[in-house]
């Protein structure tokens, strides 16, 4: 039974810690609500539960089908199938996340129509899917990972200058938002697959990161190249505040359990059919292991479910709560210090980071500790959602100041850090953007600023996912940077010799 | 490289424990100031039938492998089985295998010794030599041992551990990526192959890697073009 507990204690220790922190502001200066303090109750119950079952269906239903069609592409040894399998299952991935339809719907509302939201899904995925493909071949042509995200980040930054400020954080959102947390473990898997074929070994380690964060600059890619032909208006529309809270807090609650079953569901279907089509032309696997996959693809439906049902029932609307009643307080210390807090605890239950760290671990032969990766995910995240509410409060401070920097940053620290923390740097920025993040921190944000008059709840709530997917990247590349300094002095003489 | 040849000899020991066991391990070993093994990561089996009914076949495990020479060999065991429970059923497993050649660092001593074990009396063919390496120097390993006539290998990806200078991030150590070199070659290679790898590596220097050779008593599915040599 070792197994299971393990696995529970790995979880247990991942949501608590956030679980407490509520608790403590319930009893001390953010009391809730009776009823609302017990959603939170039965939400973190059911997050527990729901992510102890879904990282084991990850692990036995996502991660082998990823693996596998990594590794068929590869023996396929055709350019022709890789680009063709990449570009279909990039876009249908991304077209198949709820969460891009949720920012899509809402864009569509805040431009007045203007920029459609099934445009906006469309040239997302078409981002994704050429992005995905990019990146695979990159592995394949030996193109090291800085190289490329510097290219991306490049055309990034020249594109931004032709945009409006809002369009690019909505870019930098529905990067967030596809990267969801069936889709990241399934491109890591993809990636490990796929570079676990190369025979250099030091290279197959580093190129089993990256994949994720160049799919994520597709997306940006694809929204800035359309808001070219958009043109550069301000968010003219207003989506109204009461609006935003109605459908996130009322209307979800009610219908919660059948939608989010719905939009479960839909978000494996591009990789229950992927497995289907390959099982058939080229895994031909046993009976009993297409048992174990079947099996593994229900737990992870019904682990997200759960999971995903918790933190739209009872972390949401404390979310939101917490930020309305700490902003309100005369004192902005309170608010901007849970801000730190509810950063630091929340990264730690996503999803994706479980699935990144083992990732880490089994990729560097428990070389690098996926403690001392999470420590650094913790502080970043933690960082992200302070200076997300820094920015509501203080009206001055525009996006770009933080993203213009921070990428800057990260695309230069990507030229002095090893290749392998490169990759899982930039891995790691989709990683943290997850569905806690998109829900309980973002409620939490924009509860701040419905509280406060300067703030607008849709514009700031905007941008607050691109900087938690922002932070961890640098927090992993000084993580890289550290650690090639610390590991070059432990081998010591070593490297002198060769 | 048979400078020195000491009545010692030495053993492999192998240890098969959770990842938390064998971080433990890590610590108890550099208390009795052991240095250079090699952690892999590996999958156990699980027999309960609930468990398998989730459809959770494997748990994860880690494999560790040290050097130790064979007259504290026992004292050891004996304390390993003692810090880490192996009594206790599902608490990791613990064995030791003969060795021929070793060469390793002990107590800041550089030494090779041909131990000449011989695995139970019987005469073998074959022996396996394996190789523990900095991460990206398997490649070197590979292309020494071709040259000196051997067909193949197997790379296997570990982790160090005990490493005498130890650096640690956030009370973390941290311990630097190994690759394990296996290979599998008739009698008369060994010495040229250990001979060759030993002073083209520098293995001499502490730090740049280890080997060891075991006999082994039975072969199926080597090439035939190893003996012509």
């Amino acid at each position: 039974m070792s197994e299971l507990t393990g696995k529970l204690k790995e979880v247990l220790a991942s949501v608590l810690p956030i679980t407490f922190i509520v608790l403590i502001l319930h009893f001390t200066i953010s009391p809730l609500e009776s009823n609302m303090f017990f959603a939170f109750l039965i939400g973190s119950v059911l997050v527990i539960f729901g992510l102890t079952i879904f990282l084991f269906g990850i692990s036995q239903g996502i991660e082998p089908i990823g693996h596998g069609v990594g590794n068929a592409i590869t023996k396929s040894n055709s350019f022709a199938v890789i680009i063709t399998t990449m570009l279909v299952l990039g876009f249908f991935i991304s077209y198949a996340e709820p969460d891009l339809h949720i920012l899509a719907k809402q864009v569509d509302s805040v431009t007045s129509g203007q920029f459609d939201n099934i445009l906006m899904v469309i040239v997302v995925s078409i981002g994704i899917g050429v992005m995905m493909t990019l990146g695979m071949l990159r592995i394949l042509k030996d193109i090291r990972l800085k190289y490329v995200f510097a290219g991306a980040y490049s055309l990034i930054f020249i594109l931004s200058l032709f945009s409006s400020s809002d369009f690019l954080a909505i870019a930098f959102d529905a990067s967030g938002a596809t990267t969801g947390a069936i889709t990241v473990p399934f491109m890591l898997a993809l990636a490990a697959g796929f570079s676990a074929m190369k025979k250099d070994s030091k290279m197959s380690e580093a190129d089993s990161f990256g994949l994720v964060g160049i799919s994520s600059t597709g997306a940006i890619l694809g929204v800035l190249i359309t808001s070219l032909f958009l043109g550069n208006g301000k968010l003219s529309g207003v989506l109204p505040a009461t609006d935003i809270t109605a459908t996130t807090l009322w209307e979800l609650y009610r219908t919660k359990l059948l939608h989010i079953a719905w939009d479960s569901f839909l978000t494996l279907l591009p990789i229950i059919i992927t497995y289907i089509i390959f099982q058939i032309f080229f895994f031909k696997h046993k009976k009993s292991k297409v048992i174990d996959t079947a099996r593994g693809l229900v737990l992870t439906f019904l682990g997200l479910v759960i999971f995903l049902l918790g933190v739209n029932g009872g972390f949401m609307e404390v979310g939101a709560q917490l930020g309305m009643q700490l902003a309100s307080m005369d004192s902005k210390a309170p608010v901007l210090i849970v801000a730190l807090l509810l950063g630091l605890t929340t990264v730690l239950s996503e999803p994706a980071v479980h699935v990144l760290t083992n990732q880490v671990e089994d990729v560097t032969g428990g070389s690098v500790r996926r403690i001392l990766v999470l420590i650094f995910l913790s502080v970043a995240v933690g960082m992200s959602i302070f200076m997300s509410a820094l920015r509501v409060l203080v009206p001055d401070i525009k996006l770009w100041m933080y993203l213009l920097p921070g990428f800057g940053l990260s695309v230069l620290l990507a030229f002095f850090v090893p290749d392998l923390f490169v990759g899982m740097a930039f891995d790691a920025g989709g990683v943290a953007s997850g569905p806690m993040t998109a829900t309980f921190s973002l409620a939490f944000v924009q509860g701040i600023a419905a509280q406060i008059p300067t703030a607008d709840v849709v514009t700031d709530g905007f941008g607050m996912i691109a900087i938690v997917a922002m932070m961890p990247i640098i927090a992993i590349e000084l993580l890289g940077a550290l650690y090639q300094a610390k590991s070059i002095r432990a081998s010591g003489t070593s490297i002198l010799k060769k | 490289m048979n400078e020195k040849s000491l009545e010692n000899k030495f053993l492999i020991l192998t240890l098969i424990l959770s990842e938390n066991q064998c971080h433990k391990l890590e610590r108890i070993a550099k208390e009795k100031d052991i240095h250079g093994g090699i952690v892999v990561l590996g999958k156990g089996t699980v027999k309960s039938a609930t468990l398998n009914l989730f459809g959770i076949k494997s748990q994860k495990k880690e494999i560790v492998s040290i050097l130790i020479e064979e007259k504290t060999a026992k004292e050891l065991m004996d304390y390993f089985t003692k810090e880490l429970q192996l009594n206790e059923p599902g608490h990791g497993i613990a064995y030791a295998t003969a060795a021929i050649t070793a060469n390793q660092i002990l107590c800041n001593r550089q030494d090779t010794r041909n131990t000449g074990f011989n695995a139970e009396g019987k005469e073998s063919m074959y022996k396996k030599l394996t190789v523990i390496v900095n991460r990206g120097m398997s490649d070197n390993v590979m292309d020494i041992a071709r040259k000196s006539g051997v067909k193949g290998g197997t790379i296997i990806h570990g982790r160090g551990t005990g490493s005498e200078f130890t650096e640690k991030l956030l009370g973390v150590e941290i311990v630097p990526e190994k690759e394990l070199v296996i290979i599998l070659m008739p009698d008369e290679l060994v010495d040229k192959v250990v001979n060759d790898l030993y002073h083209e590596l520098h293995l001499d220097a502490p730090g740049n890697g280890i080997l060891f050779v075991e006999p082994v008593v039975e072969v199926r599915g080597l090439s035939e073009s190893h003996t012509q040599q």
